[in-house]
C-alpha cells in the first residue's frame, strides 16, 4: 500500500493564505468574524490534501484534517507577521490609517444618532489612537507574533476538523444486486 | 474513564475558561481599572479576533465584554452544545452531521453581516444573538467526532509505536 502524501506542502499554501488574508489591511477585517480568515485557512488546507490522495493510499483521517489545520495555523501565524511587517516597511502605517477612517465613521454615526455621549466617544477615540500607534511599529508587530503562534494554530486546528467534517471522502457504495422476481 | 470521555471534558474545560476570559476582562477592568495588566491583556489577547466594539458588545459592571454579541452568542452557544453532548444518543455524538446543516445555520450570519455591510439593513441585538447562536450551537457536532477520532488515533499510533520499541529491545 502507498503511503500518505506529506502535509507540508498543503498546509504551507493553506498557511501562506492565511498570511495574506490576515496581514493585508481591510482584508484582515475578516478576522473579526470569530478568525473566520484564518478557520477558513485550516479548511483550506484539509481540502488540498484531500487532493493530494491517489488510489491505493490509506483514505483521509481526522487525524490528518487536525495536523494540516495546527501546521497551516502556524505558518499563518509567520506569514501575516512577515506579510504585515513588509507592508509596514514598504508603505508605513497604512492599516492604522484605514482602521483609524473606518472607526471614525463608526462613531461619527454612533454620535449623530445619539447613542453614543460626546465625551464617551472621545475616550474611545483616545484608547484607540494610542493601541494603533503601538501597533503600528516594528516591535508591535514582532509582539504580535507571539499572541497569533497562540490563536492561529488553536483556530487552524478548528477549521482543519471542521474541514475534514465537510470534506472527508465517503464511504464506497457497496454494490447491492437487484431483488430476483420468482 | 475512556479516551472520549477524557477528550470531552478537556475540551469542556478548555471553552469554559475562554468564555470566562470574555467575561473576566469586563470585571478586572471595573474593579482593578482599565489600565490594570490583567485587564488590558485580556482585552489585548481577545482583540485578535474580535472588533471590540464597545456599543456592539455586553457589559457587565459598566464595561463591554472583550468579544461582541455576537461572537458572546457565539461561544456561549458552543459552550451549551457541548454541555448538551452527553444527554445525546451515542451515533449523535459519534458522527458527524450532514454538511448541509452547518450552512443553515451559517447562512442568517452571513446574510446578517453582508445586509449591515451593504447598509441594506443594520443588524440589531437580537439578530446577532440569534445568528451567533444558531452557529455555537451546531459547531461542536462537527468538531468534537472528529476530535474524538483523531485523539483515538492519536492514542492506537502511540500504543503501537510503543509496542513496537519494546518488542525491537526485547529482541
Amino acid at each position: 500500500m502507498l503511503e500518505k502524501p506529506s502535509k507540508v506542502r498543503s498546509a504551507a499554501l493553506a498557511g501562506s493564505a492565511i498570511g495574506i488574508v490576515s496581514g493585508v489591511p481591510g482584508l484582515n477585517l475578516i478576522n473579526c468574524c470569530c478568525c473566520a480568515g484564518i478557520i477558513l485557512g485550516g479548511m483550506l488546507g484539509v481540502y488540498l490534501y484531500r487532493e493530494e490522495f491517489r488510489e491505493g493510499m490509506p483514505p483521509l483521517e481526522s487525524s490528518d484534517g487536525l495536523i494540516v489545520g495546527l501546521l497551516a495555523g502556524i505558518v499563518g501565524a509567520f506569514a501575516s507577521t512577515v506579510m504585515s511587517l513588509m507592508i509596514l516597511l514598504m508603505f508605513g502605517a497604512v492599516e492604522v490609517e484605514f482602521m483609524r477612517g473606518i472607526i471614525e465613521r463608526v462613531l461619527e454615526s454612533l454620535e449623530e444618532a445619539g447613542t453614543l455621549p460626546g465625551e464617551v466617544g472621545n475616550e474611545i477615540r483616545r484608547q484607540l489612537e494610542q493601541s494603533l500607534e503601538e501597533a503600528a511599529t516594528v516591535t508591535g508587530v514582532l509582539g504580535s507574533l507571539l499572541i497569533n503562534l497562540i490563536i492561529y494554530p488553536i483556530f487552524g486546528l478548528l477549521g482543519g476538523l471542521l474541514g475534514y467534517a465537510l470534506f472527508k471522502p465517503k464511504p464506497p457504495l457497496q454494490y447491492v444486486p437487484p431483488a430476483t422476481m420468482g | 474513564m475512556t479516551t472520549v470521555q477524557r477528550t470531552y471534558l478537556i475540551v469542556v474545560s478548555l471553552v469554559t475558561l475562554w468564555c470566562l476570559a470574555i467575561v473576566a476582562a469586563p470585571l478586572a477592568s471595573a474593579w482593578l481599572g482599565r489600565e490594570h495588566t490583567v485587564a488590558a491583556s485580556l482585552y489585548s489577547f481577545l482583540n485578535r479576533i474580535c472588533h471590540q466594539i464597545a456599543e456592539r458588545s455586553f457589559s457587565i459592571a459598566g464595561e463591554p465584554f472583550s468579544v461582541c454579541i455576537r461572537c458572546s452568542s457565539l461561544y456561549g452557544a458552543f459552550l451549551i452544545g457541548l454541555f448538551t453532548m452527553p444527554a445525546l444518543p451515542k451515533a449523535r455524538v459519534t458522527n458527524i452531521p450532514p454538511p448541509l446543516w452547518l450552512l443553515i445555520a451559517i447562512a442568517p450570519m452571513v446574510v446578517d453581516v453582508i445586509l449591515q455591510v451593504f447598509g441594506l439593513h443594520p443588524s440589531t441585538t437580537f439578530t446577532r444573538i440569534v445568528t451567533g447562536s444558531a452557529v455555537g450551537l451546531v459547531l461542536p457536532f462537527y468538531l468534537l467526532p472528529p476530535l474524538f477520532e483523531a485523539v483515538q488515533s492519536f492514542r492506537h499510533q502511540l500504543i503501537h509505536r510503543g509496542g513496537s520499541i519494546h518488542a525491537r529491545k526485547t529482541e
